[in-house]
């Protein structure tokens, strides 16, 4: 039985096709077609074209174990290149020999060469009886050492991914004019794949120029793009972690990292690093990965939420390297075997979201995403779908670069956008806050100047008023008395002294006091102390610092120096005191500062002072303070509490 | 004997004031004049002890004499006469170089005693006269670190002296409270005001290089 699963019809990322002389009848006629084509064609000759290479695209098969070129006599089939193995002949495996013929015109004298683009197996070169050389040791695992189905997964599989090209140089003796004969010894091991590409054969330096060419498409140049996307992805990714809101720099960021992996895999690394079939699955996994990471990118560039179908690729990623395992070991039937199909369904998705956002939005940008997605598409199709020859080189890898350009091009657009935004938002927040700010100082400076011209108003105002209640008053008093004419001089002196002494208050009040009671006091001192001095009386003066009192504009402290000054008159017309003790400090709570006056006359408090006494807590009351007066047998004692806050 | 030259314009309170003098009989009445004309005449040949004298006089500013007085006849205690007391006035004339002032309407006992006290060196100051040479003249510390160009701030003793009589203490409690005679604290007194009148100085002639013209 031959296993299926590391046939031909396995097309690995694009590598292997369905021969078509397997499906269809058609296919079937051509195959045939074919063969009478090879068996009727001429022996190529260098030279006969005019092209100085010469390629040969058929060649005779037999299958023998022998390990020198079987003799002519041996039943030689015919037999086109590429040949698959596999394909041309299932469940068979061991060793078989290729006979290809050509023709030199000439005496080769220089150094020819031959350019086998594809080679998997162990293979053996020969040119006219001469050992040219070969790819490895002939013998391990073969015909004689078969692993047993069993045990499948031990078989090394190389030949399902990277390959490298070969180049055999030939020495000139071994050529000669006319018909020479090359031989190629394959042995192909059970479960592994034998492919022989058409053979270029020529003078060294055109040969091996074009092997260095199918080097770099098939091997050097996919190492690059592996390489360099992956440095591009990781770089994205690192961006993303610092923007995490950012998810399509996420996305794009894995999506680089997965076809990384995958390139890697499937046309750079010749030697996987873990056995088969896991490597495939890491392989595979690395091409499902970056269609899903792809297909997540566009939804978000389209800026569609489609929870859904978010859910569902997700789900895909998750179940592929289940499905991948069945495929490579080959159970589960026909799901896993055309489970790549997939790969193509998801392409479809993103391409078509592409399209939709071009549609849409008409920028040269998500137009130009569309056609490179759509290049890629067409590119991986043609080479995945559609017949492709084994030996011809796959661009999937470099047709995937113009939409990877494209994609780092349009979110390092964005980058640089948003950072040219926030710098010029920046610029036009500072303006504006510039702005603002000479706003509210002019507003301020006009409020400032209102507030001011109200201040001189209403201070205006208060001492009008202090002068019509005050001086104003009392000078009327006095008028009278001289107009009356009963007093004597000494009591209208007193009389106008006492305006004097009022008119002084006043000016006193004026006296900038920056919360500090103590400058009031001992202003009240310096007026009171000759007067008290005249009267015999004895002033014990405990003035202390106070906390600062916030109620000290001048129109209080007026009100708080009448409130003393009524009571240091009270006391010195009526109390008949030897000494009064003036002291300050806080009370207990806190709360309130009190000046204290405190006499040892015989009280006040007489129908005489009732007036002013009410006078006086009233004052005490605008300033926000309280006014207690306590007359006992050693005196009177008043205390003016003022509100510290 | 003390000798006082009196300069008021208003007539009644020259006479009152020559009044006053004369009833004491340790003051000599030296002249009463009416303008800073006179008052330089009477000085060009004798100086008295004590000059009293109006701000507002007819033929110029008291300012004016008292700076002058004070320049040319550094031995004359100077007093500037004056009706509330304010701040303004007494403090441009201290820094004048006034070392006092006598409210106009003090009574005739007050009016011998403040000029007596002059005398034997002491100057009476007001609570908010005291207020604003501690603001003017910042305390040695605060001045080094602020100002160090101030030439003359006050020493701590004199800033704590300040202290007490903005807050109302007369000059005996202050001597009390500080544990020095009073005597001392008067003395105190009479420097802040000279060190007031230097600091003045000291800011014109720096106005005065400013301006180039020194």
């Amino acid at each position: 039985m031959r296993p299926e699963r590391w046939g031909s019809s396995r097309s690995v990322g694009g590598v292997v096709l369905r021969p078509p002389q397997n499906s269809l009848p058609l296919a079937r006629l051509c195959a045939i077609a074919l063969v009478l084509e090879l068996a009727l064609a001429p022996i190529p000759s260098l030279g006969a074209t005019g092209e100085s290479l010469l390629r040969l695209d058929h060649a005779e098969f037999v299958l023998s174990d022998s390990s020198e070129a079987p003799s002519d006599s041996l039943a030689w089939q015919p037999q086109g290149l590429p040949d698959d193995w596999v394909a041309s002949r299932p469940d068979v495996w061991g060793y078989g020999w290729y006979r290809l013929r050509f023709v030199l015109p000439g005496e080769p004298h220089e150094l020819y060469a031959v350019h086998l683009p594809v080679l998997k197996g162990v293979a053996a070169l020969y040119v006219n009886g001469g050992y040219i050389g070969q790819t490895e040791t002939f013998g391990r695992g073969d015909s004689t050492d078969r692993p047993s189905l069993e045990t499948p997964l031990l078989v090394p599989e190389r030949g399902l991914f990277a390959h490298v090209p070969r180049l055999f140089a030939i020495r000139p003796e071994l050529l000669h004019t006319g018909v020479n004969t090359a031989y190629v010894r394959l042995q192909v091991r059970r479960g592994a794949s034998g492919v022989l590409s058409r053979v270029t054969i020529g003078p060294e330096p055109l040969v091996r120029s074009e092997y260095d060419r199918t080097v770099f498409v098939s091997l050097s140049g996919p190492g690059m793009i592996s390489i360099f996307s992956a440095g591009f992805g990781a770089f994205i990714l690192l961006l993303w972690l610092r923007r995490r809101h950012e998810s399509m720099y996420g996305y794009f960021g894995l999506t680089a990292l997965a076809f990384a992996l995958f390139v890697a895999g499937r046309f750079v690394i010749t030697e996987p690093p873990i056995p088969f079939p896991y490597w495939g699955i890491l392989v595979w996994v690395g091409l499902e990965g970056y269609i899903v990471f792809l297909c997540l990118f566009a939804l978000r560039y389209a800026g569609w939420r489609w929870p859904r179908l978010e859910r569902w690729l997700w789900a895909y990623l998750a179940v592929s390297p289940f499905i991948d395992y069945a495929s490579f070991v080959g159970i589960g039937g026909w799901i896993p075997q055309h489970w790549w199909l997939m790969t193509f369904v998801l392409t479809l998705v993103y391409v078509g979201v592409f399209w939709a956002t071009a549609w849409r939005r008409k920028t040269l940008e998500t137009l130009g995403l569309a056609v490179a997605g759509s290049v890629k598409l067409i590119i991986s199709a043609n080479e995945r779908l559609l017949p492709h020859p084994i030996d011809l080189p796959r661009y999937q890898p470099f047709a995937y670069v113009p939409m990877f350009m494209m994609i780092g091009w349009i979110l390092i657009d964005r980058f640089v956008k948003s950072l040219n935004e926030s710098e010029k938002l920046n610029a036009e927040l500072e303006h504006r806050v510039a702005q603002k700010h000479a706003e509210l100082e002019q507003s301020y400076r006009h409020m400032q100047q209102m507030e001011r011209q109200q201040a001189i108003v209403e201070e205006r105002r208060r001492i009008m008023r202090d002068m019509h209640d005050g001086i104003g008053a009392q000078l009327i008093s006095a008028l009278s008395l001289v107009e009356h004419g009963e007093s004597s001089a000494t009591e209208i002196a007193a009389a106008l002294r006492e305006c004097l002494d009022d008119l002084r208050l006043t000016i006193d009040s004026l006296e900038p006091t920056e919360n500090d009671l103590l400058p009031v006091m001992g202003n009240l001192r310096y007026r009171l102390d000759g007067r008290l001095r005249k009267q015999g009386i004895d002033l014990d003066w405990q003035v202390r610092e106070v906390p600062g009192l916030f109620c000290l504009t001048p129109q209080n402290v007026l009100h708080i120096l009448r409130i003393l000054q009524e009571a240091f008159t009270n006391i010195v017309k009526h109390a008949h005191a030897s000494s009064i003790h003036v002291e300050t400090g806080l009370d207990a709570a806190g709360e309130h500062v009190y000046i204290q006056v405190r006499d040892n006359g015989t009280g006040f408090c007489g129908e005489h002072a009732g007036r002013g006494i009410a006078s006086m807590r009233h004052r005490a009351k605008i300033i926000g303070g309280r006014l207690e007066i306590k007359p006992s047998a050693a005196g009177t004692t008043l205390n003016l509490l003022l509100p510290v806050s | 004997m003390t000798t006082v030259m009196v300069v008021e314009d208003d007539p009644a309170f020259l006479t009152r004031f020559c009044k006053i003098v004369a009833s004491d009989s340790e003051l000599e009445l030296f002249a009463a004049v009416a303008d800073v004309a006179s008052a330089r005449q009477a000085m060009s040949k004798a100086t008295p002890d004590v000059l009293l004298t109006d701000l507002g006089l007819p033929d110029g500013s008291g300012i004016d004499l008292i700076r002058e007085t004070a320049r040319r006849y550094p031995d004359t205690d100077i007093m500037v006469i004056t009706v509330f007391g304010d701040e303004d006035h007494v403090l441009a004339s201290i820094e004048a170089g006034a070392t006092g002032y006598i409210l106009k309407d003090s009574l005739p006992q007050e009016f011998v005693h403040l000029i007596k006290q002059l005398r034997a060196g002491g100057s009476p100051i007001s609570p908010v006269i005291a207020r604003q040479l501690l603001k003017r003249l910042k305390p040695a510390g605060i001045a080094a670190a602020v100002q160090p160009m101030e030439e003359t701030p006050l020493s701590v003793r004199e800033s704590e002296v300040l202290g007490f009589i903005a807050k109302g203490f007369g000059f005996g409690e202050i001597a009390r409270l500080l544990g020095v005679s009073q005597h001392t604290v008067i003395s105190h007194v009479k420097n802040i005001y000279q060190k007031l009148a230097v600091h003045s100085r000291g800011e014109a002639v720096y106005e005065a290089g400013k301006m180039g013209l020194i």
